[in-house]
C-alpha cells in the first residue's frame, strides 16, 4: 500500500555503449546517434565566423542539451567539404565570405599593444627630423632679419622662442616689412608644437613600454626600447634573437657591407644613443654594447614570455652596474 | 591598340605604345591597386604589370607553359596583399578557386579587401611552413608560390601534398632572401638541384629587368 504512494524515481538513464557524433561545421553543430541526427544547431550567416571562432564555449553548451548519456565524438569539417555537408541540409553556406570573416577577426583579435610602441616610436623618429628641417629652414629665414640671436642661440627650444620676434639691438640683418616677419613667426609656431609634440610622443612611449616590456624599458631606456622592438619588428621577434644581433640591430648596412665585402664589423646600431654609450671611453663602447645586447635580450625574453607582467630589472640593472664599472 | 589572345588561357597581348599582357576583369571597374583598365568590344582587360608581379615577368620573359586554366583550384602562397593572386583568380574565374595564403595581418587586411570584392579568393591567415592550418584546402591543380624566407624549396615540398596528379608548381626565388653574400646564379643552381629531387623542371627564367637577383620555375609533379 505504501509503495504506490512513494513518489517514482526517475528512469536511471542507460549509458549508451554508442557514442554521440558531433560534427562541427563552420555554419552549425551537428549531433548524430546510431547514424540518426539527433540535434542540431543552425548559425545565422553573419555569425558563423564569430560562433566558430568562440565554438569550444558554444559545443559546451549544445552537449548540455542531448540528452543521451554516451561517450562524444567530435568531428571537425571546414572548407569545400563544409559545403557539401551544408547542402546536404539543405543551409544556404558560402565558404569564401565565412574565410572573409573568420580572417577579419583572427586581424581583430591577433593584435599586439607592441605595434603601438612601433608606431610611436617611428613618428618620433620623423617628428625629430621635422624639427630639425624647421630649426634649418627658419634659421636661414629668421637669420635674413636677426642674424646675431640666431649665432647666438644653441638649442632648438631656445630658437622656437625667438623666431619671428621683433629686435632688440642693432643688427647687420635687413629690416624685413611686418607682413614677411610676421610669416616666419607662423612657421615658428609650427616649430613649437612640433617641439611640445615630440615631448608628448615620448611620455607616451615611455608609457606604453613600462606597460608591455617594462623590463626592457628599464634596461634600455624607454626610447632605445621602443626604437629595438621598432626595428627588430616586433616584441616577439626581438625576444628571439640573440643578443649579438641586438648588438647591431639598427647597423644592417655595415652588418651586411662586412658579411659581403670583409669590412669591419659594426659594433653597435641603436645601442649607441643608450645614456651610458656616453659615460665609457670611446674605445670600450664595442664592449659596453655587447654587455648591453646580453642584458637587453633576456629582459626582452622575460616581457614576452610574461607578457610584462613579470619584473626582474632590478637584478638586471645591478649585474650590469657592476660590470660597466669595471670598464671604466 | 591590337588586342589578341596569347597562348596561354586567360591571358592576352595589348599592343599600345608597348606590348603589355592582361587578364580579363572578373570585377569590371574594379582596379585596386591602380592598373589600367582597357575597354575592347564590351569587353574590360586588367594590365598584368610584370614590374609588379613575378609571374608577369616571367610570361613577358617567355617561360614555356602557364598551365593555369580556367576553374582551376589554386594554392597561392605568401599572397601577401593579394595583387598578383587577383590576376590569378581572373584566369580561373568564378567557378575557380584561389586560396590565399599570407602570415602577415598587416598585407591580409588588404587581401581582405580584394577578397570581398572578388568571390574566389579565399583568404587564410595562416604559415605557409606549416599546412597543418590549412589541411582543408584539398587537392589543387597548381600551387603559386612567393614567400621570401630561407627555406623557399622546403616550404613547397611540405605543400606538394594538395598537389593533384598531373599538377603543376611555380614559385619565384630571391636569392638575396636565401644568401646576401653568395653569388645569386650559384644559389639558383642549387635550388634547381633540390627542387630536382621533387619536381619535374619544366621551365625556368631570370626576372631581369623586372626583378632583380630573382628566378621563376615552373615545375611538374614526378610521376
Amino acid at each position: 500500500m505504501k509503495r504506490s504512494k512513494r513518489r517514482k524515481r526517475p528512469k536511471k538513464q542507460k549509458f549508451e555503449k554508442e557514442p554521440v557524433k558531433i560534427t562541427i561545421a563552420p555554419f552549425g553543430l551537428f549531433a548524430f546517434h546510431k547514424g540518426k541526427l539527433v540535434k542540431k544547431e543552425i548559425w545565422k550567416p553573419k555569425e558563423c565566423a564569430q560562433n566558430y571562432f568562440k565554438r569550444e564555449e558554444l559545443i559546451k553548451k549544445f552537449k548540455s542539451k542531448i540528452a543521451i548519456k554516451a561517450k562524444y565524438e567530435k568531428n571537425i569539417i571546414f572548407g569545400p567539404e563544409s559545403e557539401k555537408f551544408a547542402k546536404k541540409f539543405g543551409i544556404k553556406f558560402n565558404f569564401q565570405k565565412f574565410m572573409i570573416d573568420l580572417t577579419k577577426l583572427k586581424i581583430k583579435f591577433g593584435f599586439s599593444k607592441d605595434k603601438l610602441v612601433i608606431q610611436a616610436s617611428n613618428m618620433l623618429d620623423e617628428t625629430n627630423k621635422m624639427i630639425n628641417m624647421f630649426y634649418e629652414r627658419l634659421s636661414e629665414w629668421y637669420g635674413f632679419y636677426w642674424p646675431e640671436i640666431v649665432e647666438r642661440v644653441n638649442s632648438v627650444e631656445e630658437f622656437s622662442k625667438i623666431v619671428g620676434k621683433k629686435r632688440t639691438e642693432q643688427s647687420m640683418g635687413f629690416d624685413l616689412e611686418e607682413k614677411d616677419l610676421k610669416m616666419i613667426g607662423i612657421a615658428g609656431e609650427e616649430l613649437k608644437s612640433l617641439i611640445s609634440f615630440k615631448e608628448k610622443v615620448s611620455n607616451y612611449i615611455e608609457k606604453l613600454m613600462s606597460e608591455i616590456a617594462p623590463n626592457t624599458s628599464k634596461i634600455a631606456g624607454p626610447l632605445v626600447g621602443a626604437k629595438l622592438i621598432s626595428v627588430a619588428g616586433s616584441l616577439k621577434k626581438l625576444a628571439e634573437m640573440p643578443s649579438s644581433t641586438i648588438q647591431v640591430l639598427g647597423a644592417e648596412k655595415a652588418l651586411f657591407r662586412h658579411i659581403r665585402k670583409g669590412t669591419k664589423p659594426p659594433k653597435y646600431g641603436i645601442l649607441l644613443s643608450h645614456e651610458l654609450m656616453h659615460k665609457v671611453k670611446q674605445t670600450n663602447r664595442g664592449k659596453l654594447a655587447r654587455l648591453l645586447a646580453s642584458k637587453i635580450s633576456i629582459a626582452a625574453k622575460i616581457d614576452y614570455y610574461s607578457q610584462g607582467k613579470e619584473k626582474k630589472w632590478e637584478e638586471l640593472l645591478k649585474d650590469l652596474e657592476e660590470k660597466v664599472s669595471e670598464l671604466k | 591598340m591590337k588586342i589578341t589572345k596569347s597562348k596561354f588561357e586567360g591571358i592576352f597581348w595589348i599592343e599600345n605604345e608597348k606590348k603589355k599582357i592582361a587578364t580579363i576583369n572578373l570585377v569590371p571597374g574594379y582596379a585596386p591597386f591602380g592598373e589600367q583598365l582597357i575597354k575592347h568590344k564590351n569587353v574590360e582587360y586588367r594590365i598584368w604589370e610584370p614590374h609588379r608581379s613575378k609571374w608577369a615577368a616571367a610570361i613577358m620573359k617567355g617561360i614555356k607553359e602557364f598551365p593555369l586554366k580556367k576553374g582551376n583550384k589554386v594554392l597561392y602562397l605568401g599572397a601577401a596583399s593579394g595583387q598578383s593572386a587577383s590576376y590569378i583568380s581572373d584566369i580561373v574565374g568564378d567557378r575557380g578557386k584561389v586560396f590565399c595564403v599570407e602570415i602577415s595581418p598587416r598585407v591580409m587586411r588588404e587581401l581582405i579587401f580584394v577578397a570581398e570584392k572578388k568571390n574566389n579568393m579565399i583568404p587564410i591567415l595562416a604559415d605557409a611552413t606549416n599546412p597543418s592550418e590549412y589541411e582543408f584546402v584539398g587537392e589543387v591543380d597548381f600551387i603559386f608560390q612567393d614567400v621570401a624566407v630561407k627555406e623557399q624549396v622546403d616550404v613547397l615540398t611540405k605543400n606538394k601534398k594538395f598537389l593533384k596528379k598531373g599538377g603543376y608548381a611555380m614559385i619565384a626565388i630571391k636569392s638575396r632572401s636565401i644568401d646576401v653574400s653568395a653569388k645569386p646564379s650559384e644559389i639558383f643552381k642549387n635550388i634547381e638541384k633540390e627542387l630536382e629531387k621533387h619536381f619535374i623542371i619544366v621551365d625556368k627564367k631570370r626576372l631581369e629587368p623586372y626583378e632583380m637577383d630573382h628566378i621563376v620555375f615552373l615545375l611538374s609533379q614526378k610521376s
